[in-house]
């Protein structure tokens, strides 16, 4: 029978816990006791074992996917517009983000079809715009190399591919019965996930991940994603679409 | 800028220096990532959740009490969003993509030591939180008050965790040897 005060004892001795006094406390229990000292020095062994365990190195892209994630959010207007709203509702009310992100793609439309009227001269940089809903074209018309359709009784919709020489840009004009999600597959050793723009539509979000990119997106929408490339893909972009976590249709390119 | 504190730097961001972030990020990624891979046993999964942890702290950098030390503030952050991603885990079935790469993936480089290998199998058999309060402890090398800090929980909870935690695993660790 061990007493609980020299259990005590023991795990703060291997947390390096322990002062003077209850370390030579210990260290005389622990004397008289044998199957004290054979649980203490089991617990140390196993407390050893655990801090030798070497801290894994993340995955070399981890730190770009992270700061890709947030920069490009910090700056949109969308996401300021979320935020500002997030802020001014009062506890209470509903913050739900179908909530929040709709009422906040209402504003921005809103706020960018007045900018509109007020100065046709007035220039929106996109580049890097995350999330927004502004109609328009962005880097001039595409000039589709390929295209795959969607049919099913969940989603339809088209899918452009254009590969430019340092370039790849997917055009999606989807729509679904509620919301959809689908992955992008891509080459990661030659294609970079550069932005994601949407043309015109009702909600469409993004994750970017390791050679995929998860999207979810409701109602009609059509936006498109530039990738950047360094050579000749060896994988095809692969497109799948998921209702109510079921795969429901894929579609591969034809690569060039 | 390395060197500054971390209080200091959240303060730059909210003051709107939104790159100061990525000292945090450059800082803690690391430490973050370990701790979701070693609730998680997945490197990809545990990628994830590092950057989700990430982009929710730096969404609610102005909830952060500067009393209080950013890591532990940033680690529990790190916590939840790993028992949650643990308790949304479904079985699935996928193809090993690692089987088709010739790069070392973050699990190969770890399990090249057998033992290490066999205590990651012991922690894998402790319960979400046991493994959570041995991580923090040995992985991350946190005191019994800063664990407590982050996991909300009393001091006198994480020592009795631990210590069951560690009883446990001797335990796991024999039948996994023999």
């Amino acid at each position: 029978m061990i007493d609980e005060r020299y259990l005590l004892l023991m795990q703060q001795e291997i947390d390096r816990a322990n002062s003077q006094q209850e370390q030579e406390d210990l260290k005389r229990y622990l004397a008289q006791n044998d199957e004290a000292r054979k649980m203490f020095e089991d617990l140390q062994a196993v407390g050893t074992r655990l801090s030798r365990m070497p801290l894994v190195d993340p995955p070399d892209d981890l730190r770009s996917r992270i700061l890709h994630s947030i920069h490009p959010v910090s700056s949109s207007l969308f996401d300021r517009t979320v935020t500002a709203l997030k802020n001014l509702l009062p506890l209470g009310v509903t913050r739900k983000p179908v909530f929040v992100y709709g009422f906040a793609a209402f504003v921005v439309i809103a706020a960018v079809l007045v900018a509109v009227q007020l100065s046709s001269d007035n220039k929106i940089n996109r580049s890097h715009v995350l999330g927004t809903m502004a109609q328009g074209e962005i880097s001039g018309p595409l000039h589709a190399d390929q295209l795959l359709e969607v049919r099913t009784e969940d989603v339809t919709g088209s899918i452009q591919i254009e590969h430019r020489q340092n370039q790849t840009i997917a055009e999606l004009t989807l729509q679904s019965k509620g919301t959809c999600e689908l992955t992008v597959e891509f080459d990661p050793q030659v294609l970079q996930f550069e932005s994601f723009h949407p043309l015109n539509g009702e909600s469409a979000s993004i994750k970017s991940l390791s050679g995929q990119l998860s999207i979810a997106q409701t109602g009609t929408n059509t936006f498109r994603l530039y990738f950047n490339q360094d050579g000749t893909p060896r994988f095809p972009l692969t497109f799948r679409f998921y209702a109510a976590g079921n795969m429901i249709n894929e579609q591969s390119e034809r690569l060039p | 800028m390395k060197d500054r504190d971390d209080a200091a730097i959240v303060a730059d961001c909210l003051a709107g220096k939104p790159r100061a972030f990525d000292v945090l990020v450059d800082r803690y990624q690391k430490l973050v990532f370990n701790i979701a891979f070693r609730i998680l046993n997945d490197g990809e999964d545990a990628a994830d959740v590092t950057q989700s942890v990430f982009i929710k702290t730096y969404e609610h950098l102005n909830r952060y009490d500067s009393r209080y030390k950013f890591f532990s503030w940033l680690y529990r952050i790190a916590s939840n969003e790993s028992l949650n991603a643990l308790k949304a885990r479904r079985p699935v079935e996928s193809l090993n993509d690692d089987l088709l790469s010739d790069k070392q993936t973050p699990e190969d480089s770890f399990i090249a030591s057998e033992d290490n290998r066999l205590v990651q199998e012991a922690l894998l058999q402790l319960t979400p939180e046991y493994r959570i309060v041995v991580v923090l402890c040995h992985v991350n090398d946190l005191s019994y008050r800063e664990i407590s800090e982050i996991l909300e929980i009393p001091e006198k909870t994480v020592k009795s965790r631990l210590f069951s935690a560690r009883k446990q695993l001797r335990t796991n660790l024999l039948k996994l040897t023999t």
